[in-house]
């Protein structure tokens, strides 16, 4: 009868247990994406030697500790994969990509100023900023997480974006 | 004890005669000094055929003691569900050819016992090995409600233990996702047995809920590697979509219920945070928090 009485309790109570901020799915998905978008890149020889360097312009996201675990498991041909996050702007030329999460979206436009010359891929997640001079911004459709590409804002910073990709996003102009 | 002062007192103020030997001495190896269950279930059976005592409602009160106590005897998990059938039928047999009060309630006395046994029975066998033995008691458990309560409704017989069988499966389920979707198909049939007769049962909407988010986030946590393609990444976001989608009403149900509950405001913002609608799964989240305020 104990048992039963335990039992009894369990079907009121059982909780939520994968709202747990710690397993944010979205962020999974933007880890693996981004790690597509460095597969399907290509960067100037010169960029292809030491670290591969994703630098995070803030702190305290679920997609920074994803990124981290994906640096800890995957390389980039002979490259180990670094992940840094900066809560200023300086230094970060040193960057093969710059991730802009939304809510440092405000800093867009100094830090295309800040890299000027360089060839880093700028990726987003705000509505517009594709256009703005991002590269690569996440969206959301139908439910899904997806990206736009503006193909210009690549060749900028001569990268060159492999056509797999460019199929699968939505081009901005 | 009441019981066994009144099978005493039956027993041994019938005429004498062979058969009736028969069922006292059935009934003494049924008594801690001489027990012999099986020796008891011999004469018994053999009691009930014989012609002098086959329509006797005392031989047939007497069987569905002793079949109730050879039920009993086993832990949970080993009891013969076969054993409580044959006790349940042999009870309604004895009053079937007697129908007075006194039959009546002494038989209606084991049966009561008897699906006190098959509950702690259905708890006791409740585990990956045996859990169909707790199907098999939740079938004869109604059986003995709708004869013991004829009025009761077997619908809340069957959402109280499909609830915990559902609960059970999810939570054994829970501890390996993705591993045994046999445990996780389980507790979706349990549930849905239990939303079928009660659609305003919040526990079942909600773990409902859960059982689909979870497999969502499970797909996308542990099966989704760094090294998929992007095709295949998509494969598994409309996967993961259809998931979230199917938990999305039984969560909003749940909710409609119960506006209160910090859980499913929890669950609700993580569902519309994963469908990317971030509007509705802020608001869902401010809610949560402002219970938590409350609460201090």
């Amino acid at each position: 009868m104990k048992h039963l009485i335990i039992l009894v309790l369990a079907f009121a109570c059982l909780s939520a247990s994968r709202t747990d901020p710690k397993e944010d799915t979205n962020a999974k998905i933007k880890a693996v994406y981004l790690y597509n978008f460095s597969k399907n890149v290509e960067w100037p020889e010169e960029y292809k030697n030491g670290s591969f360097v994703i630098t995070f312009v803030g702190n305290n996201s679920s997609l920074l500790s994803e990124l981290d675990k994906m640096a800890a498991q995957k390389t980039l041909g002979n490259q180990q994969i670094s992940v840094k996050s900066v809560s200023s702007i300086s230094g970060i030329e040193k960057s093969h990509i710059i991730f802009v999460p939304f809510e440092s979206s405000a800093l867009l436009g100094e830090i295309i100023t800040k890299i000027k010359g360089n060839s880093i891929l700028i990726v987003t997640e705000k509505p517009g900023l594709a256009k703005q001079g991002s590269a690569i911004n996440f969206i959301s459709k139908d439910n899904k997480q997806a990206f736009e590409i503006n193909k210009a804002n690549a060749e900028h910073y001569k990268l060159k974006i492999n056509s797999n990709l460019m199929k699968l996003a939505t081009l901005i102009e | 004890m009441k019981n066994r002062t009144l099978l005493l007192l039956i027993l041994f103020t019938g005429s004498v005669n062979a058969q009736l030997d028969k069922l006292r001495e059935a009934y003494l190896y049924t008594q801690s000094d001489k027990l012999n269950l099986d020796s008891a279930r011999i004469l018994i059976d053999a009691a009930c055929k014989y012609p002098e005592t086959k329509d006797d409602p005392q031989a047939w009160y007497m069987r569905g003691f002793i079949y109730k106590e050879l039920f009993k005897k086993p832990l949970p998990a080993n009891r013969e569900i076969s054993l409580g059938e044959e006790a349940f039928n042999s009870c309604k047999k004895a009053m079937e050819i007697d129908s007075s009060v006194e039959v009546k309630n002494n038989n209606l006395l084991i049966l009561k016992n008897l699906s006190a046994i098959t509950n702690n029975t259905f708890g006791g066998a409740l585990d990956t090995v045996n859990y169909s033995k707790s199907m098999e008691c939740l079938e004869l458990q109604k059986k003995l409600i709708r004869y013991i309560h004829p009025k009761a409704s077997i619908d809340s017989v069957e959402v109280y233990y499909n609830g915990i069988m559902g609960s059970y499966f999810q939570s054994v389920y829970e501890k390996s996702p993705g591993k045994n979707m046999n445990y996780l198909k389980i507790a979706e049939d349990s549930y849905n047995k239990v939303l079928i007769r009660d659609p305003s049962n919040i526990s079942a909407n909600y773990n409902m809920g859960i059982i689909y988010y979870n497999q969502a986030v499970s797909l996308i946590m542990n099966k989704l590697d760094y090294d998929f393609d992007l095709a295949s990444l998509n494969n598994i976001q409309e996967e993961a979509l259809s998931w979230f989608k199917k938990s999305l009403p039984y969560m909003e149900k749940a909710y409609q219920l119960n506006p209160h509950r910090k859980e499913t405001l929890i669950g609700l913002s993580g569902i519309y945070y994963s469908l990317h609608d971030n509007e509705k799964s802020e608001q869902f989240h401010k809610l949560s928090q402002d219970m938590d305020a409350d609460q201090k």
